[in-house]
């Protein structure tokens, strides 16, 4: 089995063929494979949710992390660490705000935690630190508050202090 | 098609959400409509609750259902009329004012005992959920944090702090326990009688016993367990507790170790008292669910497991000696016990109630106090001690009583509200205690230490070498000569000194964590910049940093310099050591 390959189709209906193992990393199409018994060689696997520019990343990301140990299992009681992204993830999500989104997406759907987990501490970095209105240009946020809500809403979040 | 940030589906951002920091989600809440409205989500301010709070009620009271130190933190639910964002709210203001109080207690004399007393009478458990971030390192195995960047002062009144709310909750428990009629005495009980002991350790009430719930599941959880004999079982259980470094004390050193009798030392691998395995034997035999209880003989503390099914003729009883870590016949402990015993024991076998065997625990730690009369934990003993047979009413001990006021007020002043309660309103220290509350309220003026004409050679904050013992030490004040009582000098032969008395004398924190007074001819200071080997160097720095005083006289430590930096009361005191 080892080297076999599959085909993996975008929903703009480019085909990539991928490294079985590679393609295992999505948990989607791992369970397509295995459960509905999908034959590797000729069959085509639809990807109807990913277009070929998300797609084309997203395989070179499982490329690259196709050798690393299963991610940990979350611990819910324990805030998690954003400060331990690879300089090879860093470089890789170098990209613009609708392309980060797409791959969470890409990244949900095809149920690849390492992945899921790297976009959405990227989102969260781009968040953490910054008061309100530097979030609201960070993501283009329009306020659409009144100034009475948000006099009650500003009030509400008093019990944030500097640690 | 464009993206934003809220074109995301909500499970989609609830799981960004399980990324940030409750101020970064609560920041985001403020940016619009959209954003405030998905921040509400109440599972994630449930995560962000536990994530932050290990405490849920101010205090525990007794039970003998669950292992005391986890009831605190048990409770999941919610209060009435609460979301768990209102919760989380509501804590942090609560933690909002512990901080500010630690800090006025970190920047000033004044009130210092008063609002050390604020805070855990006012939040109880609850406090610990602030100072648990700013323990020592070596409290919390999950944080690793540069020697030099670790804020010392800070450290210690935390830890001096939940210490405080340790010892309080400790003394609520007794008085908990004395009014309860009926505390069996099997299981769960026993060991919790032995934590109301361990809330008066340093690492006090901190200590989790639950390792105990993970073995005795273990045990249970083993198939072949429920074919075996009881006999079988309780051999199962002894050999399970010698694997898991539940060990006898050995020969009379490791008997009369004061620290040998808290339970902090028993769950770390250190061998202990016949009392204490006892009770952990009980512990775990009601994890696999039989009846264990004590029998207490002279000399030794042995467990009787009783056969649940009175099915066959078999003896209804096992007596085991768990220090021994055997099964024992009445007659063997008769022939034993021939000298001590009026007459020899038989079944039934009396049951040693808790109440007989939390205060043989005191007795036993008085016992080691006046073995090792030097030992680091001997106040945290004696407070124990006294506490437990002063409010357990097991016999009176003035002269304990009188060297726990002297400890108390070298120790403990934090202490004297709660020692207030212990104290009988006749006693003869009431002055003492009411002088201390005085000068919490008004501290007494510092007389300022000038560096004059004749300025002692060394610095507040210097690390050196004892030129003679070798420990290393950090200097904390200085006299321009010496003025330790004539007996002391004598005894130390300062007069053979060359200088003897009449040189600079230092007061110092040595790296064994006593504070010593040392004469200037004995203080090498080169000593420490002549090591060569950087890892040598960093385990001395290691050493005194972990000196349980060293951040009541100083901030943080200087490495490049090799000096700690004096706290803003050293400082006030000593103006031209620290420029």
């Amino acid at each position: 089995m080892a080297g076999n390959k599959i085909k993996l189709q975008s929903n703009d209906g480019d085909t990539f063929d991928v490294d079985v193992e590679i393609a295992k990393q999505s948990a989607t199409i791992k369970t397509m494979l295995e459960d509905l018994g999908m034959s590797e060689e000729d069959d085509v696997i639809p990807l109807p949710n990913v277009n070929s520019a998300i797609l084309k990343k997203v395989i070179q990301w499982a490329t690259h992390h196709k050798d690393d140990p299963p991610p940990p299992e979350d611990d819910e009681n324990r805030e998690k660490n954003l400060s331990d992204i690879s300089s090879w993830d860093q470089d890789f999500l170098k990209v613009d705000q609708g392309t980060l989104f797409e791959l969470i997406l890409a990244a949900n759907y095809l149920d690849i935690k390492g992945l899921l987990d790297v976009t959405c501490k990227t989102v969260a970095n781009m968040i953490k630190g910054r008061t309100p209105e530097e979030i609201r240009r960070q993501f283009n946020i329009k306020n659409d508050f009144t100034p009475q809500e948000e006099e009650q809403i500003k009030k509400e979040n008093e019990w944030c202090e500097e640690k | 098609m464009s993206w934003s940030l809220d074109s995301l589906p909500p499970e989609l951002f609830r799981y960004i959400l399980t990324y940030l920091s409750p101020e970064a989600a609560s920041a985001l809440a403020q940016t619009c409509r959209k954003m405030n409205a998905i921040t509400r989500d109440d599972k994630i301010w449930q995560q962000y609750f536990f994530q932050r709070f290990t405490y849920v009620i101010q205090k525990i009271e007794y039970s003998n259902e669950e292992y005391l130190s986890i009831i605190a933190q048990k409770s999941f639910k919610l209060p009435d009329g609460y979301t768990w964002q209102d919760w989380f709210v509501e804590r942090s203001f609560q933690d909002k004012h512990i901080r500010s109080l630690l800090n006025e207690i970190i920047s000033t004399r004044k009130h210092r005992i008063y609002n050390a007393n604020l805070i855990s009478s006012t939040y109880g458990l609850l406090a610990l959920d602030v100072f648990k971030d700013y323990f020592p390192p070596s409290l919390h195995a999950s944080k690793s944090i540069s020697l030099e960047s670790r804020n010392l002062t800070r450290e210690y009144y935390s830890l001096e702090i939940a210490r405080l709310i340790s010892r309080q909750a400790g003394l609520a428990l007794l008085n908990d326990m004395k009014t309860r009629q009926n505390i069996p005495t099997e299981g769960k009980a026993l060991l919790n009688a032995l934590f109301i002991i361990q809330c008066f350790h340093p690492h006090g009430i901190l200590l989790q016993l639950t390792r105990l719930h993970v073995i005795g599941k273990r045990i249970v959880d083993d198939p072949m367990f429920s074919t075996l004999s009881l006999t079988e079982k309780c051999q199962l259980i002894l050999t399970t507790m010698k694997n898991e470094n539940f060990l006898p004390a050995n020969g009379s050193t490791e008997y009369y170790d004061i620290s040998n009798s808290f339970l902090f030392s028993t769950f770390h691998g250190k061998p202990t008292i016949p009392l204490t395995l006892v009770s952990i034997f009980c512990a775990l035999a009601e994890e696999c669910d039989l009846i264990a209880r004590p029998l207490g003989l002279p000399g030794e503390v042995m467990a009787q497991v009783y056969q649940t099914s009175a099915s066959n003729d078999a003896p209804s009883v096992l007596i085991i000696s768990v220090f021994e870590g055997k099964i024992m016949t009445l007659d063997e402990i008769n022939d034993r016990l021939a000298d001590f015993l009026d007459e020899p024991l038989t079944h039934p076998l009396p049951v040693t109630s808790i109440l007989e065997l939390i205060s043989r625990s005191a007795r036993n730690m008085i016992n080691s106090i006046t073995q090792y009369p030097t030992s680091s934990l001997n106040s945290y003993g004696l407070y124990a001690a006294v506490c437990v047979l002063k409010r357990l009413g097991a016999g009176a001990l003035p002269f304990t009583f009188d060297s726990m006021m002297h400890v108390l007020k070298e120790h403990f002043q934090m202490d004297i509200h709660l020692f207030d309660i212990l104290a009988s309103p006749l006693g003869t220290n009431a002055d003492d205690l009411q002088r201390i509350q005085e000068q919490d309220a008004n501290p007494p003026v510092v007389e300022l230490k000038r560096r004059e004409n004749s300025s002692p050679k060394y610095f507040i904050g210097q690390i050196f070498q004892h030129l003679q013992y070798n420990y290393w030490g950090v200097i904390c004040g200085w006299d321009s000569s010496c003025m330790a009582s004539p007996v002391w000098q004598i005894r130390m032969g300062i007069s053979n000194l060359t200088r003897g008395a009449t040189q600079p004398f230092y007061h110092i924190l040595a790296d064994d964590s006593s504070p010593r007074y040392v004469a200037e001819d004995n203080i090498d200071i080169l000593a420490f910049t002549c090591i060569e080997n950087e890892e040598n160097k960093l385990a001395i720095f290691r050493r005194l940093c972990a000196v349980d005083s060293i951040g009541k006289q100083f901030e943080r430590l200087d490495m490049t310099n090799a000096k700690f930096i004096p706290n803003l009361e050293l400082r006030e005191e000593y103006p031209d050591d620290f420029v």
